[in-house]
């Protein structure tokens, strides 16, 4: 028995999902996309259901990786009964993909989420016309109070037939509908689809648009236009059945406060730099502790031991990558999604990328944006988590360029440590200055030169609500859990092939083999590119480990300010850290991670290399 | 622009409004996977569209249609023809 839970975005599919099926979700990735198919298992009457979180869409008829997810998903794979989740504070607009849904015949039901936040708009919903007109159970609720949710898998389990809905289209198209039919004996789901250029059978395809280009010519409208205009008029006249408006909504709108450039553009300035501080101070005070209790309590025990050497090597690489990885993910990776958790939740998410999309426009982005490339200055590693946000393939792989290249926290402590120490306050600024110009002129390039779909910035302004401090907490701790399963071990295993590489000497080699290199490029000396591949484990390794090999942590003695600041340069530019990989490889796939990694090597040597000879 | 004396209306595109005007869609311009964004998001002919105002730095515009607002940019919004009525 396969249950799938289908709707537009944000009506609260995934939150019933999450009372239906408990714990023990299971993260899926669908073959050939990053988009996600959550299933989880739960029993009925001693029957195991399995329950398909669908992510969301707007409609069946578009482009969008989630909408060709969607239709696939339902076309191939046996799915019992499809269980329609609905906003009641939206309807018309969500009726839309519930016809469309109707359309394909599966048996069906239909959930009207959110009664409680219509009853606070004063909106009396009536589920009779809906249950009469489709024939299918129309069932009320509010996910977030748990209301009437228990009633949605005995309502699956009894749904067995398709919804009897017959949309009244245009007259052309309902005669297009007919002699198709005649013609190849499909049904008038197939038709539909036909005219609109979807299906498999080249000759129906052929007639459909045939007939199409007709009744586009009369019309002077496209046959999508007018099936989507009908399916709208029904959608309408279904909501107008459904509900009643009890008395006008409330006055004051919180919206004239956020997104008008007084107060809005100030509250999101403060609500980006209260994001950073946070970060800055609560996080690196957390990072700093637990790297500190690691250090005491298993790094310098397990050196006590006195262990074989390659045991030794091998037991601290993964304390290393322990110690980097929950020094980030507890700290940083939580703390952040606390605060975007809230931001989704509460609906400011919307606001802040109303308000910034036209600058990320520019840079080649949704507004949305905004909140990876402020996030990526604490770390990148939430950024990059982050971007799932962005809608479109290309938005995600253009934000993944620009925010590994963001100075994070550890970076900064680089800039500050090394240029800030030994060169000069100016120095370090000039630092950022070279970072974000780079920044900026990559965002200007790839937005020019990106392929890929173009969806504009048509969003949905969700409605503001009070996020509830249970959720974001949970919804916070499953991606925290997810960093730790996925990442982890990939952090793991990286850390072990760097301290083996050290331990067979073959560390000592590769110094000998790049110091002509290195002294050419950079002016540096080979064991400075040891220093910048241990910063590939935690970027603020590389000046650690620069001073252990120099010898002194007076490392203006040894290195000259120009190598000290080319170095730090490079470092900065430089791979992003392990840890942005292993999400990186998660998010955007091997082959964009290969060439966000080749770039910014490649940008950090050159631009090392030319301010090494520019000045020397 | 076409004005109509007849019946006191006139033609334009969504992004020429101002904040506060309702209007009519009476057709998408948009090709490809824009113009299906804009059906599915109710953005059809025929539907009510008032417009509410635009972000600090004129673009994007946030409209209200079918019972809730979404934001479209100056440039997408250029391809929506609808009707107004004039008084
Ligand atoms: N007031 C209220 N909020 C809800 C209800 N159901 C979901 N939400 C909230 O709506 C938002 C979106 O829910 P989510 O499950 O992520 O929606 P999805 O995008 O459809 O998966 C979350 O902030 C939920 O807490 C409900 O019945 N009443
Ligand atoms: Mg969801």
């Amino acid at each position: 028995m396969r249950i799938a839970l289908i709707g537009n975005p944000s009506v609260g599919k995934s939150l019933i999902f999450n009372q239906l099926t408990g714990l023990g979700v299971e993260v899926s990735n669908y073959p050939g996309t990053t988009v996600e198919l959550q299933r989880g298992n739960t029993c009925f009457q001693r029957e195991i259901i399995e329950i398909v979180d669908l992510p969301g869409v707007y409609s069946l008829e578009g482009n969008s990786e989630e909408e060709d997810l969607v239709r696939r998903f339902l076309e191939q794979e046996d799915v019992d009964a499809v269980v329609v989740v609905a906003s009641a504070t939206r309807l018309e607009r969500n009726l839309y993909l519930l016809l469309q849904v109707a359309e394909y015949g599966l048996p069906m039901v239909v959930v009207l989420n959110m009664v409680d936040e219509a009853a606070k708009q004063g909106l009396d919903i009536d589920p009779g016309p809906l249950h009469d007109l489709l024939g299918v159970e129309v069932i009320l609720t509010a996910a977030s109070k748990g209301l009437n949710i228990d009633r949605i898998i005995p309502a699956a389990l009894a749904a067995s037939r398709p919804a009897k809905v017959e949309i009244p289209y245009d007259h052309h198209i309902e005669a297009a509908i007919r002699s198709l039919g005649k013609m190849f004996g499909v049904d008038r789901k197939e038709s539909l689809r036909a005219l609109q250029g979807f299906g498999e059978n080249p000759e129906l395809l052929e007639a459909a648009r045939t007939i199409a280009d007709e009744i586009e010519s009369r019309h002077r409208m496209t046959v999508a236009q007018i099936i989507a205009a009908n399916r709208h008029n029904f959608a309408r006249r279904l909501a107008e059945l459904t509900v009643r408006e009890q008395h006008p909504p409330p006055g004051a709108d919180p919206d004239s406060i956020l997104t008008r450039f007084i107060p809005g553009m100030p509250i999101l300035i403060a609500v980006l730099v209260g994001m950073l501080l946070s970060v800055f101070v609560v996080g690196s005070f957390l990072e700093e502790m637990i790297v500190e209790f690691f250090e005491v309590y298993a790094v310098q025990p397990f050196l006590a031991l006195g262990l074989h050497p390659l045991l030794e090597e091998l037991g601290v690489s993964v304390l290393i990558a322990l110690q980097a990885g929950l020094g980030i993910a507890l700290p940083y990776v939580f703390l952040f999604y606390v605060i975007i958790s809230i931001l989704e939740d509460s609906g400011y998410m919307t606001r802040a990328a109303f308000l910034a999309d036209n600058v990320m426009h520019r840079l080649g982005m949704h507004g949305g944006a905004v909140i990876p490339l402020t996030l990526a200055f604490g770390c990148n590693v939430p950024a990059i988590m982050s971007i799932r946000l962005l809608r479109s393939r290309r938005e995600r792989i253009i934000a993944s360029f620009l925010v590994t290249m963001v100075p994070c926290s550890a970076r900064t402590v680089i800039i500050a440590g090394i240029v800030a120490g030994f060169v000069g306050l100016a120095a370090a600024f000039s630092v950022y200055a070279i970072v974000f110009i780079l920044i900026i002129l990559t965002g200007l390039i790839l937005s020019r030169v990106m392929p890929g779909e173009r969806f504009g910035m048509i969003m949905e302004m969700v409605p503001l609500r009070r996020p509830e401090p249970r959720l974001v907490m949970k919804k916070a701790w499953s991606r925290l859990s997810e960093f730790l399963f996925i990442a982890m071990p990939l952090l793991l295993l990286g850390s072990v092939v760097l301290g083996l590489l050290e331990f067979f000497g073959i560390m000592t080699v590769f110094e000998g083999i790049v110091e002509p290199y290195t002294m050419g490029l950079l002016g540096l000396p080979g064991y400075s590119a040891t220093a910048l591949i241990f910063g590939i484990l935690r970027k603020e390794m590389a000046f650690e480990t620069l001073a252990i090999l120099a010898g002194t942590a007076d490392l203006g003695a040894v290195l000259s300010s120009l190598q000290l600041y080319v170095f730090a340069v490079v470092t900065v530019l430089f791979v992003p850290c392990l840890a942005t990989v292993t999400v990186l490889l998660r998010e955007v796939g091997s082959r964009i991670t290969l060439a966000v990694t080749v770039y910014t090597v490649t940008l950090g040597l050159l631009i090392g290399g030319f301010i090494h000879h520019l000045f020397s | 622009m076409e004005f109509n004396s007849a019946d006191h209306t006139r033609t334009t595109t969504l992004e020429s409004l101002d904040p506060g005007c309702r209007s009519r869609i009476i057709g998408i311009r948009a090709f490809g996977p824009l113009r299906k964004r804009m059906l599915a998001m109710g953005m059809v002919p025929g539907a009510e569209v008032e417009v509410i105002w635009a972000a600090p730095l004129g673009d994007p515009v946030e409209y209200r249609v079918k019972g809730y607002c979404l934001s479209l940019r100056r440039a997408e919004a250029r391809l929506i023809e609808v009707l107004v009525e004039v008084r």
